[in-house]
């Protein structure tokens, strides 16, 4: 593991602390059922409105551009919306 | 010539359909909704499509043959059912039809629309108006009649389904910003690169019944270079000092862009229509498919909605009036424990938290002879289910006096506002 690598990971650890708040915030469920794996629609019973909802909590909490498209695009699991996340960041920050 | 029913032209065997026909398919999408809608019938709370019989006047109706308390209805001046608005709707029935059966554009406008249009205008300080046949249909008729792919097309999180609608049909990119947030909206237009945008707005916000930020809203969108269009669906014949709407209140009549606007709620009719520079409202006009395309709006509602229109401004007392039975609902309600979510206009919701105990609260109102809306998942978000009520200036004090007694029996029985806080939730 590089530095580099190390920085990365300790980012996108923060990243999902920050995210896990908001999902369960936006999505009105306890922070310790959000789970790397869960399924925003499956397991947190996310409706259209309240995703759409939580693409703009994201761009406000974490300053990014993250279009509901970008957003869709990836599957709608919290571990890959937090890496989607993390790179948008990344991107920002360069 | 109809024979009054005696030959069945209806097949009668439901199975004789083309081999490889599955209409079952169609039908899947739908399946959880349906499954959510067989559950209420089951458990006796579905209440949607509620069947009023008969309109009794200071907020009463009859439904299921009982009388009960109107909030169900947009008409917040009271003026559907003023006698001198349905006597010009009769009026215009004797002289030109139900229904022209025509578009706008090839028979379907009349000089009772060119009226109601031109007065429009003139009470809007706008150039042009053109009328649509709904609200809907405004939004959708002009949002994809000026947006393009390639363009950008604005909106509030909390902004109407028929906003979304004309932008999705424009192929225009949609991005959303946080409800009544200016700053998330510099953000948003931040990437603009040169591309024509449209910032799409409500007066009021039918969900909480909050006011926009117009003059912000305003001074971010014009500093990026984009259009700004108001939907005064809730706000016109209840904001500003002469009932214009938001743009009035905020003094921005001659800034923004496009206004549009709904005869189905101040103007105590229906249909919808767009007022803004004569340049803009012609290629609406000539361009909005959902205008064209349609059969116009029959004269009946052109001139009850001009009808309204002459009573809004001529009797502001109606506006008064509106305003103490909003304000004495929103007091009464939260006096008694209801959470009315910050509500500034006569839109009065009670925050219930989930869609299943909002039905049961409206099915229980319903029962005791209330009718309030339920709003629920896709109106609004799970966790912020309500059930929404509309004050007008015609409801007598005696039908909001029942509503409040009631909801405070429903709410106290379903653990809603008080009993709620009582229970420790």
């Amino acid at each position: 593991v590089t530095g580099a690598d190390a920085d990365q990971m300790a980012q996108l650890d923060e990243v999902k602390a920050r995210l896990r708040a908001l999902v369960a915030a936006t999505a009105g469920v306890p922070a310790e059922v959000i789970e790397d794996g869960s399924s925003f629609d499956a397991d947190l019973a996310m409706d259209s409105l309240t995703f759409v909802s939580l693409q703009v909590e994201i761009e406000k909490t974490f300053d990014v551009d993250c279009s509901l498209d970008e957003l869709r695009a990836v599957e709608p699991r919290f571990d890959a919306v937090a890496r989607l996340v993390a790179r948008k960041l990344e991107e920002e920050a360069r | 010539v109809p024979d009054g029913g005696q030959t069945s032209v209806v097949p009668a065997a439901r199975d004789a359909r083309p081999a490889g026909v599955r209409r079952e398919a169609f039908v899947e999408p739908f399946r959880d909704l349906l499954a959510q809608v067989e559950a209420t019938r089951q458990a006796a709370l579905y209440c949607l499509f509620p069947s009023i019989e008969e309109h009794l006047g200071d907020g009463w109706v009859t439904i299921g043959g009982r009388r009960a308390a109107s909030l169900i209805a947009n008409d917040y001046l009271g003026l559907g059912g003023d006698a001198g608005v349905r006597a010009a709707a009769a009026a215009a029935i004797e002289r030109l039809g139900a229904s022209r059966c025509a578009s706008p554009l090839v028979g379907g406008h009349t000089p009772i629309h060119a009226a109601l249009e031109d007065e429009l205008s003139a009470f809007l300080e706008q150039q042009a108006t053109v009328t649509f046949a709904s609200g809907y249909q405004a939004n959708v008729g002009m949002i994809s009649a000026l947006m393009r792919p390639g363009d950008l097309v604005v909106t509030d999180l909390y902004d109407h389904a028929s906003i979304l609608d004309g932008a999705r049909l424009s192929g225009a990119e949609i991005r959303f910003f946080d409800h009544n947030d200016p700053v998330h909206l510099g953000r948003v237009l931040r990437k603009l690169d040169g591309r024509r945008a449209l910032v799409v707005v409500e007066g009021v916000y039918s969900a909480d019944g909050d006011i926009v930020r117009l003059d912000e809203i305003c001074s971010v969108a014009h500093g990026l270079g984009a259009l700004v269009m108001v939907d005064e669906a809730h706000s016109l014949g209840v904001l500003g000092e002469g009932g214009r709407g938001a743009a009035e209140r905020f003094g921005l009549l001659g800034e923004v862009d496009l206004i549009m606007g709904t005869m189905s709620k101040s103007l105590g009719s229906v249909g919808g229509f767009a007022s803004g520079d004569r340049a803009l409202i012609d290629a609406i006009r000539h361009g909005a498919r959902a205008l064209i395309f349609s059969a116009a709006l029959p004269p009946a509602n052109a001139a009850a909605a001009l009808a309204s229109l002459r009573a809004l401004r001529e009797y502001p007392e109606l506006r008064t009036r509106l305003w103490e039975n909003a304000l004495w609902m929103r007091d009464e309600l939260e006096a008694r424990g209801f959470d009315t979510m910050g509500t500034e206009t006569p839109v009065v919701p009670i925050h219930v938290g989930d869609p299943g105990a909002a039905l049961a609260f409206a099915t229980a109102l319903r029962d005791a002879g209330v009718l309030v809306c339920p709003a629920i998942p896709p109106m609004v978000q799970a966790s912020r289910s309500r059930v929404r009520m509309h004050v007008t200036a015609a409801h007598g004090r005696d039908a909001l006096e029942h509503a409040v007694e009631a909801i405070a029996v429903a709410g106290a029985a379903l653990g809603i506002g008080r009993g709620d806080e009582a229970a420790g939730a």
